[in-house]
């Protein structure tokens, strides 16, 4: 009889989440980046790394191929937020950009030693703070065509020409500049929107801002008070509160290519 | 959150069904901490993988607006 042979586990890799100064309990259900596995706490250097096992030839090895596809990225960034979001619920987070995945814990646990100035000095900063999305949208207003004044087919494209022409390059909306200065005063630090986005249908302005717990309501007042103004000339939109993804340091962005 | 205002829309609490794949991939792409930036792929000795977000990022940008942006998934409700 032939002897079976157990199949062979495929090689792993430790998918990253983000880092914790503390353990906190998890829902059972949460799944990771892959949709199957688990997260898990992982101890180093006094913090608390959030990892899950996932296969290493879909995550490490084909990477930057599978992060081309919209579908995966989407169904991976979805649950990427997702377990993000779940910790940040309960912890002050550092959230790791999408993708950043270690071979080995000791990998993992030789980084962090490494960096652990900056991740300390990056919990000081958004302690106690979310990030918020703002972003300011043009509202476009369709009148209708004179047609009484139209007298020929050449008059109305005329008129349809000129009005899709865009107006003329002007500087910067002082009306944006102010609401920018309004929501700078209550915010702990503002950074730049994100570039995705920046493409959508009618974008006039975009920012992120770290903001306190504590002065949510600032922002929902100076957000309705700016609408009220803006009223059939600007849309607001806000999103959040979101993990503070945009104010932790790029910690070792300038270190370069090693290997 | 539902609206304040007219013109005002918030969103963003309930990943599943007001924030949109857009502000995802905003916030999961180009921000976050790197705890170790552009590393091209494991070599002997070195064992993480990180690799050139930005390039992928800028392929996922141009993706996108070729897809018509505004037909994914509505950003916010009303």
């Amino acid at each position: 009889m032939a002897n079976r042979v157990a199949p062979k586990a495929k090689p792993s890799a430790l998918y990253l989440y983000g880092i914790t100064q503390k353990k906190v309990s998890l829902a059972p259900d949460l799944v990771g980046v892959d949709g199957r596995a688990s997260l898990e706490a992982m101890e180093c250097e006094d913090l608390v790394c959030w990892i899950s096992r996932v296969d290493k030839s879909e995550f490490a090895d084909n990477l930057a191929r599978n992060m081309e596809n919209l579908d995966w990225l989407a169904e991976a960034s979805v649950r990427h937020q997702r377990a993000v979001s779940a910790i940040a619920e309960q912890a002050e987070i550092l959230p790791a950009r999408l993708g950043t995945i270690f071979l080995s814990p000791s990998s993992l646990e030789a980084d962090v030693r490494k960096k652990k100035r900056i991740l300390e000095a990056d919990f000081s900063s958004i302690k106690d703070s979310d990030e918020w999305g703002v972003k300011v949208f043009a509202v476009a207003n369709k009148p209708a065509l004179p047609a009484e004044a139209l007298k020929s087919g050449k008059d109305y494209l005329k008129a349809k020409a000129a009005k899709l022409q865009k107006p003329a390059t002007k500087g910067p909306d002082p009306e944006i500049e102010r609401f920018a200065e309004a929501l700078g005063r209550i915010a702990v630090r503002t950074a730049d929107g994100g570039k995705i986005s920046g493409a959508q249908r009618g974008l006039k302005w975009q920012t992120s801002l770290l903001l306190k717990r504590a002065d949510r309501r600032k922002l929902e007042a100076l957000l309705t008070k700016f609408s009220k103004e803006w009223e059939d000339v600007r849309r607001i939109e806000c999103s959040g509160p979101w993990p503070p993804y945009s104010f932790v340091t790029r910690a070792s962005a300038e270190s370069g290519v090693n290997g | 959150m539902s609206s304040v205002a007219n013109k005002l829309v918030f969103s963003g609490e309930d990943v599943d069904n007001e924030t949109s794949l857009l502000d995802i991939l905003d916030h999961v792409l180009n921000k976050g901490v790197i705890i170790h930036g552009n590393l091209v792929i494991s070599l002997a000795g070195v064992d993480l993988i990180y690799l050139g977000l930005d390039v992928i990022l800028t392929s996922v940008e141009t993706a996108l607006k070729h897809m018509r942006i505004e037909a994914l998934p509505s950003a916010t409700k009303q």
